[in-house]
């Protein structure tokens, strides 16, 4: 499964990068390798199966709790 | 690479390779892996409480058989027994029972075609909800499944070869629905029983098979399933039953009546149409319920000897509109002694009185056997067929 | 305005609207917590969701051709302009996410039971990058053929099952208590038709922002009474089984049986949310990648498209542990969540910038 996920992602670096360098456009590259990283971890540690926190479950609970004690 | 080359790697990829996934092809299975199941049986075992689920299940390839023997212009049909193939299975709840089919079945159950599913006496009067709860969580149950009630095993009933259909369970359904048409039992579907169920006062209906025994033209015994009544229950458990006059009575009172007939002395009748419209109304605390009922309906047979004029209609229409009130009055004599709510009064008071209604529906069970019904019957005779004059002189 | 160079016509916007709003709401049937009054519900949220319109319509007209970051940026300065920019583009990403996962989840129960959920997200969001990649323009094409469709699927439902209505299961009328009525219409208010807030990055892109106003407003009312009509259906077939199925529009197709030849209709309805679905995504998606090239200045959105994408998707499969969950926040915390971001960022925008005089022909002013 990680291997997929590897795979996969090197597969859109290998679409994108090149553009990016070609045409010299610093900044996208910078702010897609960002997001691209952010990415990459977060899906290594889901096929790791680590369960990542329940974002919107949080925020519920979270509204639920400060107004209907 | 050029651009064309890399648009037709990309279609050539889009087209290949997603289809694999999006066709549900991950969920495929063939025809000849999948036990197609008809109808689906409950009994629990009194003495141990075990459930025990009987699955109805089509073999595909018999049907064919079956039907390539009737091709060559024989009478005789392929035997229903092969087409079929009853299996049970027993857990100590529905959903372990379910389970341990898929467990030691060759192969993978698939319920959409489900025709009906059976209750067993005893099961029924145990309390059919823990069934309820789970087959209606799983996305295969359909709205329009018929609910049936068996008079003892569900078992025995789904083992009853019906001579005219291949599957059985579809020879039932189609039994069941036909027993509507002809407005002798209700047909109640999954939705409906559910609807009843949720409802704290309506009474949940189910209409009764029994096996009855024969003697088919050959001289040998044959078993035959048959409706015979209409079960009441109380929430999920089976509290009782009406009969036919009973049951033609309820569905005179819910606007159920298709077409059918109407035997009153002297005549038989066949009833074209039917409306019928019931009003709460409430007065102070005394709560008084008007069925209206609209008939019309045809001559079909008359054994009086008195020439066929509007004086002889009107004097029909006066007897069927006593056969039909008495029907309705013995229904709800019926509910009264049961103390279920089968005609939905319940819900028509709450559809009218919304204020009043939750004092009423927490006292309903004493307040229901003390409801006056009043029934307003309207009829009219159409057509006399195709005779005027009787044929037989006085 | 170089990163997006189509425009679109009132009409398309209208049409993008409607196909919007339907999203998940062909499945995910609003006012369900009202029971059968939910049509009351609806009609009720239907006023506050065009209150909702009402602002965030005046803020767009008042800076003509510009989008949310780059009003934010004119009125708030560029470093809190862009932090705001940052919020409401989380709510975007979220609302994708959201809709990714009521979508996925409910393909997984109905129809493909067996496929693992990240395939159909992932081929989902590709379908959306892709189209969000041509831009806008290319969006609103698509939609009023898709739109179309689902409109008379609508229709074809609610015909066909007419004969299994029974008006009568609408009594009493006005049942639910009014606390909870009010509740529900003000979650209806924010989920669907709030979430139109996020046309605050499209509506820089009609080619006449005079009569903007009105095609949102059309667009919502047409998808409102749409609604309307399929929740007095859904409740009038179903009865009081229509609060609890989980997805009930879905079943009132299933009960549809003509002739015993026409049956299995709900696929149908399933098309509906594939279709419907898929412009939600594509929307929300647009103006979270379009809304982050503004804020970091880039280029082109093209180049973030597929990471955040993909971040999406990584959100939608996480972000709740099970269905229930996912009710849960639709019914209590989201009408709660949404309030600063439909309402609250829109509103003080536009008094802030009435308050600054602002747009100013050539430059801000302190």
């Amino acid at each position: 499964m990680s291997a997929l996920v590897l795979i996969g992602f090197g597969a859109i670096a290998l679409i994108q990068i090149p553009g990016l360098v070609r045409k010299q456009w610093w900044r996208e590259l910078i702010c897609f390798t960002v997001f691209w990283s952010l990415g990459l971890v977060l899906a290594v540690i889901l096929s790791m199966g680590i369960k990542l926190p329940p974002l919107t479950t949080i925020i519920n609970e979270t509204i639920t709790g400060i107004l209907k004690i | 690479m050029k651009r064309k080359h890399r648009l037709t790697i990309y279609l050539f990829i889009l087209l290949v390779i997603i289809p694999v996934f999006i066709s549900g092809c991950w969920d495929s299975i063939e025809l000849n892996k999948l036990s197609i199941i008809s109808g689906l049986g409950w009994d629990i075992d009194a003495d141990t409480g075990q459930v025990t689920l009987t699955f109805q299940s089509i073999i595909p390839n018999e049907i064919k058989g079956a039907a390539g023997s009737n091709g060559s212009g024989g009478q005789r049909r392929g035997d229903p027994l092969h087409t079929i193939q009853l299996d049970s299975s027993t857990g100590s709840s529905a959903y372990d029972a379910l389970n341990r089919y898929s467990q030691h079945s060759s192969r993978r159950t698939f319920y959409q075609h489900t025709q009906v599913y059976v209750f067993g006496h005893s099961a029924a009067q145990q309390g059919i909800y823990p069934f309820l709860d789970s087959i209606s969580r799983n996305p295969i149950n359909r709205p329009n499944v018929l609910m049936a009630v068996a008079e003892k095993n569900a078992s025995d009933t789904l083992s009853v070869e019906d001579g005219m259909e291949n599957i059985q369970a579809i020879g039932m359904a189609a039994e069941i629905k036909l027993s509507a048409e002809y407005s002798k039992y209700p047909s109640i579907t999954f939705l409906e029983f559910a609807n009843r169920l949720i409802s704290k006062t309506t009474a949940p209906l189910a209409p009764m098979i029994g096996i009855i025994e024969q003697t088919a033209p050959k001289g040998d015994r044959v078993k035959k399933a048959r409706i015979n009544g209409t079960a009441v229950f109380n929430g999920d458990r089976m509290i009782g039953q009406l009969n036919e006059d009973e049951s033609r009575g309820l569905l005179w009172a819910i606007n159920k009546i298709k077409k059918g007939f109407l035997v009153i002395p002297g005549a038989n009748l066949e009833i074209v149409s039917a409306k019928s419209i019931i009003v709460p109304e409430l007065q102070g605390d005394k709560i008084m319920i008007t069925i209206a009922i609209d008939e019309e309906s045809n001559l079909l047979e008359y054994d009086g000897h008195r020439e066929i004029s509007s004086a002889l209609l009107q004097d029909l229409e006066k007897d069927q509109a006593q056969e039909i009130e008495s029907q309705v009055m013995a229904a709800v004599e019926k509910s009264r002694a049961l103390n279920a709510d089968v005609f939905g009064f319940g819900e028509a008071v709450h559809r009218r009185y919304k204020k009043e209604w939750p004092d009423l529906k927490a006292r309903w069970e004493e307040i229901y056997p003390n409801i006056e019904v009043v029934v307003k019957v309207k009829t009219h005779v159409n057509e006399i067929g195709e005779i005027k004059k009787t044929m037989i002189k006085d | 305005m170089h990163l997006e160079k189509g425009k679109i016509s009132n009409f398309q916007l209208s049409v993008l609207i409607i196909g919007f709003i339907f999203g998940a709401s062909v499945i995910i049937a609003p006012g369900q917590g009202a029971g059968h009054d939910a049509w009351i519900a609806i009609a009720l949220g239907l006023i506050e969701g065009l209150l909702i319109a009402w602002i965030f319509t005046a803020l767009a007209r008042h800076f003509k051709g510009k989008t949310l970051v780059e009003i934010n940026s004119l009125v708030y300065g560029k470093f809190l302009g862009n932090f705001i920019s940052i919020l409401f583009i989380w709510y975007l990403f979220h609302l994708g996410a959201l809709v990714l996962n009521n979508y996925s989840r409910f393909l997984k129960l109905e129809l493909y039971p067996a496929t693992p959920k990240i395939l159909t997200l992932i081929l989902i969001m590709l379908v959306c990058a892709s189209s969000v990649r041509r831009g806008i323009e290319v969006l609103a094409r698509c939609s009023l053929i898709l739109v179309t469709l689902t409109v008379f699927v609508v229709i074809f439902d609610t015909l066909l099952v007419a004969p299994h209505m029974y008006l009568h299961n609408l009594l009493p009328v006005l049942e639910v208590p009014i606390g909870k009525l009010l509740w529900n219409s003000h979650a209806t208010a924010t989920f669907p038709f709030g979430d139109a807030v996020a046309f605050l990055m499209v509506l820089a892109f009609v080619n006449k922002p005079e009569k903007s106003r009105s095609a949102v407003f059309k667009g919502i009312v047409i998808a409102g009474l749409v609604l309307i009509i399929v929740a007095v259906r859904n409740a009038a077939v179903l009865g009081q089984m229509a609060a609890i199925y989980t997805y009930p529009s879905y079943i009132t197709a299933r009960v549809i049986d003509v002739g015993d030849v026409l049956t299995r209709v709900e696929v149908l309805v399933a098309v509906d949310l594939i279709t419907m679905g898929f412009f939600k995504i594509s929307v929300a998606y647009y103006g979270t990648v379009l809304g982050l090239a503004q804020v970091f200045n880039l280029r082109s959105y093209r180049p973030i498209i597929l990471p955040i994408g993909i971040l999406m998707v990584i959100l939608a499969l996480t972000n709740v542990s099970n269905t229930a969950e996912m009710f849960d926040f639709a019914n209590k915390g989201y009408p709660i969540y949404t309030i600063p971001f439909q309402i609250a960022i829109p509103l003080i925008t536009l008094l802030l910038a009435k308050l600054r005089k602002l747009p100013q022909t050539g430059g801000e002013q302190a």
